[in-house]
């Protein structure tokens, strides 16, 4: 028994189909994740998995147990974490645990442990009585978490938990949901961030228009890529007669732009960087920097669908 | 039970960390108490009005005078009398607010007295400001009548000195009175058996309609928000997806709700106590009516919830709603005052009956046997709105 099956579901909000006929498993102490653009149905199936939504065909069970049926017991079992902080800011971290800890019930000597618990996993424990809105935002992001997962849930859920964050409090997100894993717990996250994707994940699913369109392990997805390796430019200026002829290169690949950062995935580095840079340079961009990476899971999104992440 | 009373303090730390919210609850309907408790008093007016005198008479030469009416007024509280020589400029002093009423004691005004006639005082009075010239004409009226009075008392006794009650065939007693029925032929005469339990002074009145004012403006707004707040902060969502259910979400709600309106109610109550003397006449029954009321403003806030988007527009129209009907419910005055065709606002709505009982209750201790079919229709009105509300509520926390 899988801690979260879902067969063939699908969902409509009228004439939109936001999740079209999924099917996947997600193994008990991995690290799931859908990866997708916004508007993949993401957050639509996460929704159904926490209960919060019916699909309207096919059957999605967390232990076993039917969304549809068992909501309380499977509510019991699950921590979620939204995409937005849903605290109250006029309560402390500690108030804001303890609302939690009442919502599941938990009885009071156990609750006490588990807020101390927490409030010293997130490093707020020097900070736990001051009111939440004189808080960061990454602090507000952990504790969201630490609310989740206060009750000891055997399935975390998190919906794109580090969007708007720096990277160093990106960097305190991915610890905690790591050392969650490390506890032999099952993580299910959405997210359309494909580092965090990447790092964070045994397996991936990446979704486009509310399919699954590959699920694997990170490595196996890279390695449908013919190509192995991606030049990146970062320029100072980057004209679009220049993007133009950068992405007459690749001829399997749309090439990724984002702000004066291009990325094109290539078969044979030696021989395309240099013509990379000529072109680049002949077309007007100043370049500052020309790196040579892996492959990422965006080239891997951008190979299947086309598009880039953020929807380009 | 747990996830019920974490949402019911949730609500209540919600409403005394906000200096906003602590205003409606606490500090408005307090506010309300003791100015109006202030204003209109725990004790009858006083006013004390200043009269322009003109005395024309020059007939005076017993006691009976002009100037003893003058001395007459200005000896009580009621009157400060100023002498004038002459109209016009009392007229200019009246138009300018200077004093309340002009006097004029013309010609023949004491004779008129003596001689057994009808003597005229001619009054001034100055109608821009209404409500000060009817108690300055009421007032100068009852002076008057109490003068007049005391000139029959004395009129009387002098004639029985002289009038031999004998030949007409009478007692002293008899011939007395029939005088007196002569001077005054009807005697209003007001009857010391009370009507009502007690003296009930305007701010008495006042009390049931504060507390009624807090289900109308807290209860309705806080009711409206409550559900609100936590869909726009995303806590509804997050609570739902918990073991905890809609219905528990709605009950610690309520509960904090009703907490809230308890300590309002409560802190009306002591402080017209403590500072007016207010003393109310309380039975169990009250706590229904109160409930009822509590049940009224819930189920006028979840309807109002379910059908916005977010708290400031769910807290615009429990505002709205609040501001128009504080008018028609019979808060402030009588609702009799009313034109009948406004009096129908406060007939359909609910919370202007449960003042109505409180009122009945508190003040004219109206037997239960009345009380108790106007209470079941009331109770007819409310749960229905209340259950409209339950059933949009739940309507509203399955939308994604």
């Amino acid at each position: 028994m899988y801690p979260i099956e879902v067969q063939n579901v699908t969902k409509r909000f009228g004439e939109i189909v936001a999740v079209n006929n999924v099917s996947f498993n997600v193994r008990k102490g991995e690290i799931f994740s859908l990866l997708g653009p916004n508007g993949a149905g993401k957050t639509t199936l996460v929704n159904i998995i926490t209960c919060q939504l019916n699909p309207d065909g096919g059957t999605c069970k967390v232990f076993g147990m039917d969304v549809t049926k068992k909501q309380k017991e499977i509510k019991r079992l699950i921590g979620f974490c939204p995409q937005e902080i849903v605290l109250y800011d006029f309560l402390s971290a500690r108030e804001n645990l303890k609302f939690f800890a009442d919502l599941y019930n938990l009885p009071s000597k156990e609750a006490k442990t588990r807020i101390e618990e927490m409030l010293s996993l997130v490093g707020l424990s020097s900070r736990a009585d001051d009111k939440i809105r004189t808080y960061s935002g990454g602090m507000k992001r952990r504790l969201n978490i630490a609310a989740a997962f206060l009750h000891d849930p055997q399935i975390l859920i998190l919906d794109e938990p580090t969007t708007g964050l720096d990277p160093s409090s990106r960097r305190a997100i991915w610890d905690l949901i790591t050392t969650f894993k490390e506890e032999g717990k099952t993580v299910l996250m959405s997210t359309h961030y494909m580092d965090e994707a990447e790092s964070l994940s045994n397996r991936v699913a990446i979704m486009d228009q509310g399919k699954i369109i590959a699920l694997d392990t990170p490595k196996k997805l890279k390695k449908m890529l013919e190509e192995k390796s991606a030049i990146q430019l970062e320029c100072r200026k980057l004209t679009k007669k220049a993007v133009e002829e950068l992405s007459k290169i690749s001829t399997t690949h749309k090439v990724a732009v984002k702000e004066n950062l291009i990325r094109i995935v290539v078969k044979d580095v030696d021989e395309t960087l240099p013509k990379a840079i000529e072109i680049a340079l002949k077309n007007g961009a100043w370049i500052e920097k020309a790196i040579v990476l892996e492959p990422t899971l965006e080239d891997v999104f951008i190979k299947l669908t086309g598009k880039t992440l953020e929807g380009e | 039970m747990k996830g019920i009373k974490g949402i019911f303090i949730v609500h209540l730390k919600a409403t005394y960390r906000s200096p906003g919210e602590l205003f409606w609850l606490l500090a408005w309907p307090l506010l309300i108490t003791i100015l109006f408790g202030y204003i209109f008093g725990g004790q009858s007016f006083q006013f004390n009005l200043k009269v322009a005198a003109i005395n024309l008479d020059q007939t005076g030469s017993s006691a009976m005078n002009a100037t003893l009416f003058i001395q007459s007024m200005n000896g009580t509280d009621m009157f400060t009398v100023y002498e004038y020589e002459n109209l016009t400029r009392a007229i200019q002093d009246l138009k300018d607010g200077k004093v309340d009423l002009i006097t004029i004691f013309p010609e023949g005004f004491s004779s008129n007295l003596t001689s057994g006639k009808t003597s005229r005082i001619i009054t001034y009075i100055d109608y821009a400001n209404p409500q000060r010239a009817e108690v300055a004409r009421a007032t100068l009226q009852g002076f008057v009548q109490a003068f007049s009075e005391e000139i029959q008392r004395q009129s009387i006794a002098y004639i029985m000195q002289y009038v031999n009650p004998a030949s007409f065939n009478m007692s002293q007693g008899e011939f007395e009175a029939y005088m007196w029925g002569f001077a005054k032929p009807i005697n209003l005469t007001e009857s010391t058996e009370q009507i009502k339990s007690r003296e009930v002074s305007y701010i008495e009145w006042m009390v049931p309609g504060i507390i009624g004012m807090n289900f109308l403006w807290y209860g309705l707004i806080d009711a409206a928000t409550a559900i609100s707040s936590e869909r726009e902060r995303g806590t509804f969502r997050r609570i739902l997806i918990s073991p905890v259910g809609p219905w528990s979400v709605l009950f610690g709600k309520a509960l904090g709700i009703i907490t809230n309106l308890l300590v309002s109610t409560c802190l009306v109550v002591a402080v017209s106590y403590a500072v007016f003397s207010v003393e109310l006449s309380w039975h169990p029954i009250i706590a229904l009516v109160w409930f009822l009321a509590a049940l009224n403003s819930i189920g006028i806030g979840l309807i109002i919830s379910s059908v916005t988007k977010s708290v400031r527009a769910a807290s615009g129209i429990a505002s709205t709603i609040a501001a128009i009907f504080q008018f028609f419910i019979g808060i402030y005055f009588p609702r009799e005052f009313l034109p009948t065709a406004l009096q129908v606002f406060g007939d359909i709505f609910p919370l202007t009956h449960t003042t109505e009982i409180l009122r009945a209750i508190m003040i004219r201790e109206t037997p239960l046997t009345q009380i108790i079919p106007y209470l079941l229709q009331t109770a007819a009105a409310i749960i229905p709105i209340f259950l409209v509300g339950v059933i949009l509520y739940k309507m509203a926390a399955k939308r994604p």
